[in-house]
Order: structure tokens, then C-alpha cells, then sequence
């Protein structure tokens, strides 16, 4: 059944680009500034929950430090792209043909650096908090996500307390999409791989799977340094979207929002991650109407759901096509 | 004293919790092949033994040997990929996972698949998957757990809960098993098919076997050698029925004996 695994996985790599890129040319175009801004907002909140599913969902770590990860990615990125891509691209002129290939490489090196700086910070506090369990381990993270976010407040090489302008907007729906579907492919198929039942082992019993002969120490960082990379670039997306970065963005409120994410999708579910980070973006947006009654109604909503599914609405299981297609073989 | 070469020993191994003395000054030898019995009353140190075997706490003094080597301050998952397994006292199933990924997960340690083969779900990783589950397919078909493969292990009848434990440990390719109280809860039926897995571990599989059992018709039914703990002191070795006659083993379990002139 995954004798041609990988070639399959190019051709449904390749298939979906091929989607975004049509998508990107027409749709986006026709639909307006707005809503195109609620789809990047939708991806990038796909990312940052899909990649935080992997920490708290999969490896069990409660981690309240999402958003420092995206500040440091965010920034870190933006200024790489302001500082040196952006004057370098300026050199090679702004041709038409220029422009559209130098672009998203500059891009791509950018979101790369910048998630490798996460990832990085990730390793760095990972090695020796997540030593600590369950609550103190999420008292650690929230403390490491507030020290990221003063320091760049203080820094004034990326804008301090005015924020960081002028960054190259370079983010397109196109962008935003192929990474939140490069996020979604590398967690399934490390959830579905030895390291995925590694990681489950460890959340589900942490002693059982160290006598198991399971480093859970190395499995747990690892989550955490990977989780980090993709809120990295995830930051570094919206940075090259918005233009404008500002340490308010990054509270520990934002992480606790991407923690709604995973909690009401249902921990260890990606498909739920996906489906509450594009609901959860949306309802916002739709429940603009009822103004000033805006964020009770979604608070609320938040209160039903935990009281009649705590479990997330997926409650750990994913989707399958044989739902949709009954004659569907299911594997 | 004892003739087989020792896989595990104990040599004057000291643990203190503050002011409790947890273990005090025990000295074990477990042959290799043999089974043995660990014994005593409820707080003895028996489970706090294992714990020193396995690597979750660190002896105070004294050592740990296992084939020879010292083992004392080595992590758990370290001492498993030795070779000692165990099971649990209170049943420590993965229990979100499907029996077949409780297997496949103790496997984890031997599957040495490079990161961007999984990602990619490349070719080797598609292999070394094949093989790992025809292996833990084996495993189960061994401890009679095939019918609950794609069952979560939470889900499980309390008996095949324990044997699955052990299926577990045995996925870890062990030399030496530690049973922590593998009986418990079990009826009479459980029991007999136990004894039975038990020895059948130790004559096909040629493991080495400590127990700890509070059923003394499981310990005297299987064990070739019995140590009795109490108080944190080993206060008595030998075979089941010399055991059996111990004065201070009756006295550990029953207190002391009402003076007779």
C-alpha cells in the first residue's frame, strides 16, 4: 500500500500547487483585498495550529508559547528581508520577469531563516524545560514566550515599541496555502511514521515509554523544535503579509488563541486543527454584524462547544475519503 | 552460592526517600535463564527494587549490575535497549494507541529510518514499516491478542491488558523481564494460563525471569528461586518450599509467633 509512497506524495504536492497557482490567478483577483486577507489570515492560522497539534496535541506538552516562536520567526525574517533581500532585489532592477522569479526566492530564504531562528530558540529553551511536566511545563513556556516578545520590544534594530514598517510584501495566498499544506504533509506522515507512535507513547505515558527503551527527552524536544520552525514561518508569513510588525500581535493572548485552535478541534486530530483554525478566523469576520456583541457570542460559543464536546470536534480522529465516498476502500 | 553466571545483581544497594529507608543494603543475584520470585509484604521495596533496576531512581550506595556492567545511573530508556523490560504494577498501557501501535511503539528503538524518508514517506521507511508490523503481528499472535489488534488498548478486558503489557515488553527484544505483580486481579482460569506464559518465556524464548507476586500459588507454581523482602531488607533466598518454612517469613507475613514455652 506505500510501496510508491513517496512518488504519490510528489504527485499530490505537485497536483495541489497546481490548484493554488489557478486559484491564485483567479479567484484571488475577483474576490477582493478583504476576503483574500481572511484566507492568508485562515492559512497562517492553519499553520500555527497545525504545527501546535504536534506539540500539545501529539507529544502531550502544553506549551502556551506559540506566539514568541512566531515573533521571533516574524521578525527575524522581516528583518533579513528588509535589511538585505529587499536592497538586494533592488539592485537586479524590477523588471516584470525579474520580479516574479527573484520575489518568492527571496521569500523562501526569508521564511526559511526565520523559522530556523524559531526552531533554534525552540532547541534552546526546549532542552531544559521540558524536563518539567504538565503545568509547570505551560508556566515555563508562557514565561519564554513573554521573554521573546520584550526583547524585541527593546530592540531597536527591528522598530522597538513603533513596530517594524516598511517590510517587502511578498506574501501571496499562493504562499500562505502551499506552506499550510507543506505543515499538514510533514505532521501527518511523522504521526502515521515510528516517530508518531514515539510521540503518542510519550503523551500518553511518559515512564511507560521511557522504560520502553523510548528517549523521551529527544522525542519531546524534537516536537517542540520542529512545532517552533513552522510558527516561525508562519510569523514570517504574516510579516511579509501585513508589512507591519508589532510586539502586540504577540501577547500570550495569541498563543492562548492558537491553543483554542487545537483544543476545539480536538487534540491529535490534524483535520480538526485545520477545521477550527478556518472557523474560528472566520467567525470573527462574520459575526462583524453584531458589533459591540462580536467577541460574547464567540466566547460563548467556545463555552457550548467544550460542555458538549471536550473531547475537540474531531476527538482525535482524522478524516477519511471513505466518509465522503462510501465505496471508498479504506486502506 | 549460586552456579549460573549473573545477568542481574545487586550489590549492597542502599535507597533512602529522606528519612524513609526505602532499600537497605540488598544483595540479589538472578542467574541467566532462571525465574525468580520476589516476595513480601504490601511497602516491602519490591516495586522500589524494580524501580533501581530500571533506572528510575538511582541507588543511594552499592551497584547494579546487569551482564556485568554497572548500571546504577543510567536512564530508563538506556536500560531497555540493554535489555531489561518490565511491566507495571497498575497496568501502564498506552491507552489511546490500537494494540498494534502499543506493539509497533516498543519497537520504535531498533527502526532507524532517516527523517526526510518518513516526511516524504519514502521507500526505506515503507520497508522498515512492513517488517515492524509483521513483527508486532507476531508478538500478538504469541501472547493470543490478534483479535484486538485495531482495539485501543484502554478498551481492553482487564487480563489481556496484562498480557499485553508483556507482549509490550517482549517488543523490546529483552534478555531479562521484570513482572511487577502480573496475577493481580486475575481469576483462577487467568492464573493458570499465566503460570503457563510465564515458564513458556523462559523455555522458548530463553528469557530471564523476575517476578514479583503476591499470589503464592503463581510464585511456588512457577519460580525456581524465591527472595523475600520486608522492610526494605532481604531477609531470606532459597527454593519455594524452603521459603515456605522460613520462620522469619512467616513472621514478616503473619507476625511473630505466639511464644510456645
Amino acid at each position: 500500500m506505500k510501496q510508491r509512497g513517496a512518488t504519490r506524495t510528489l504527485l499530490v504536492a505537485a497536483l495541489y500547487l497546481a490548484v493554488l497557482l489557478v486559484l491564485g490567478s483567479t479567484l484571488i483577483p475577483f474576490i477582493g483585498p478583504y476576503y483574500t486577507q481572511v484566507l492568508i489570515f485562515i492559512g497562517i492560522n492553519i499553520i500555527l495550529a497545525v504545527s501546535l497539534n504536534l506539540i500539545l496535541g501529539f507529544a502531550g506538552q502544553f506549551s502556551i508559547g506559540h506566539a514568541g516562536f512566531m515573533a521571533l520567526g516574524g521578525y527575524t525574517s522581516a528583518a533579513l528581508s528588509f535589511y538585505v533581500l529587499a536592497p538586494l532585489l533592488a539592485g537586479f532592477g524590477t523588471g516584470g520577469l525579474i520580479s516574479a522569479i527573484s520575489e518568492p526566492a527571496a521569500l523562501a530564504v526569508s521564511l526559511l531563516v526565520g523559522g530556523i531562528a524559531a526552531a533554534l530558540a525552540g532547541l534552546l529553551v526546549g532542552i531544559p524545560t521540558l524536563r518539567l511536566r504538565g503545568d509547570y511545563l505551560a508556566i515555563a513556556t508562557l514565561g519564554m514566550g513573554e521573554i521573546i516578545r520584550v526583547v524585541i520590544l527593546n530592540t531597536d534594530f527591528v522598530g522597538g515599541a513603533r513596530g517594524f514598517t516598511d517590510i517587502p510584501r511578498w506574501t501571496t495566498f499562493t504562499w500562505v496555502f502551499l506552506l499550510a499544506g507543506l505543515c499538514i504533509l510533514v505532521v501527518r506522515n511523522l504521526i502515521a511514521s515510528t516517530m508518531g507512535r514515539a510521540l503518542i507513547a510519550v503523551r500518553e505515558d511518559e515512564d511507560a515509554a521511557a522504560a520502553m527503551g523510548i528517549n523521551t527527552t529527544r522525542h519531546k524536544v524534537f516536537a517542540f523544535v520542529l512545532g517552533a520552525f513552522f510558527a516561525g514561518v508562519a510569523g514570517g508569513l504574516q510579516a511579509h503579509y501585513l508589512q507591519y510588525l508589532h510586539t502586540n500581535s504577540f501577547t500570550f493572548l495569541r498563543s492562548i488563541e492558537i491553543v483554542v485552535f487545537v483544543v476545539l478541534g480536538g487534540g491529535g486530530s490534524i483535520t480538526g486543527s485545520v477545521i477550527a483554525a478556518t472557523v474560528l478566523t472566520i467567525l470573527p469576520e462574520a459575526l462583524r454584524g453584531a458589533e459591540s456583541w462580536r467577541m460574547v457570542i464567540y466566547s460563548a460559543l467556545l463555552v457550548v462547544m467544550m460542555l458538549t464536546r471536550p473531547q475537540g470536534l474531531m476527538g482525535g480522529r482524522e478524516f477519511q475519503w471513505s466518509w465522503l465516498l462510501p465505496g471508498f476502500k479504506k486502506k | 552460592m549460586n552456579q549460573s553466571p549473573a545477568i542481574l545483581e545487586f550489590r549492597n544497594a542502599c535507597l533512602a526517600f529522606g528519612g524513609l529507608r526505602a532499600i537497605q543494603n540488598v544483595s540479589l543475584h538472578v542467574g541467566r535463564g532462571e525465574l525468580v520470585g520476589l516476595i513480601g509484604p504490601n511497602g516491602a521495596g519490591k516495586t522500589t527494587l524494580f524501580n533501581m533496576a530500571t533506572g528510575v531512581y538511582t541507588p543511594d550506595s552499592g551497584e547494579i549490575l546487569f551482564e556485568g556492567n554497572g548500571i546504577g545511573s543510567l536512564a530508563p530508556h538506556q536500560i531497555n535497549r540493554l535489555g531489561i523490560a518490565r511491566t507495571f504494577q497498575n497496568i501502564r498501557l498506552w491507552g489511546q494507541m490500537t494494540v498494534l501501535d502499543n506493539i509497533r511503539a516498543a519497537m520504535h528503538q531498533r527502526v532507524s529510518t532517516a527523517l526526510w524518508q518518513v516526511v516524504a514517506s519514502g521507500s526505506a521507511h515503507a520497508i522498515d514499516e512492513e517488517r515492524l508490523l509483521e513483527e508486532a503481528r507476531e508478538f500478538l499472535a504469541y501472547l493470543d491478542l490478534t483479535r484486538f489488534e485495531l482495539e485501543y488498548a484502554k478498551n481492553l478486558p482487564y487480563g489481556e491488558q496484562r498480557r499485553l503489557e508483556i507482549a509490550r515488553a517482549l517488543a523490546t527484544h529483552p534478555k531479562l523481564i521484570l513482572l511487577d505483580e502480573p496475577a493481580a486481579g486475575m481469576n483462577t482460569g487467568e492464573k493458570v494460563k499465566l503460570m503457563d506464559l510465564i515458564r513458556r518465556l523462559q523455555s522458548e524464548r530463553h528469557l530471564t525471569v523476575l517476578l514479583i507476586e503476591h499470589d503464592m500459588k503463581v510464585v511456588m507454581g512457577v519460580c525456581e528461586r524465591v527472595a523475600v523482602l520486608d522492610h526494605g531488607e532481604k531477609i531470606a533466598e532459597g527454593r519455594p518450599e524452603e521459603i515456605q518454612r522460613h520462620p522469619q517469613v512467616i513472621e514478616a507475613y503473619l507476625g511473630e509467633a505466639p511464644a510456645t514455652t
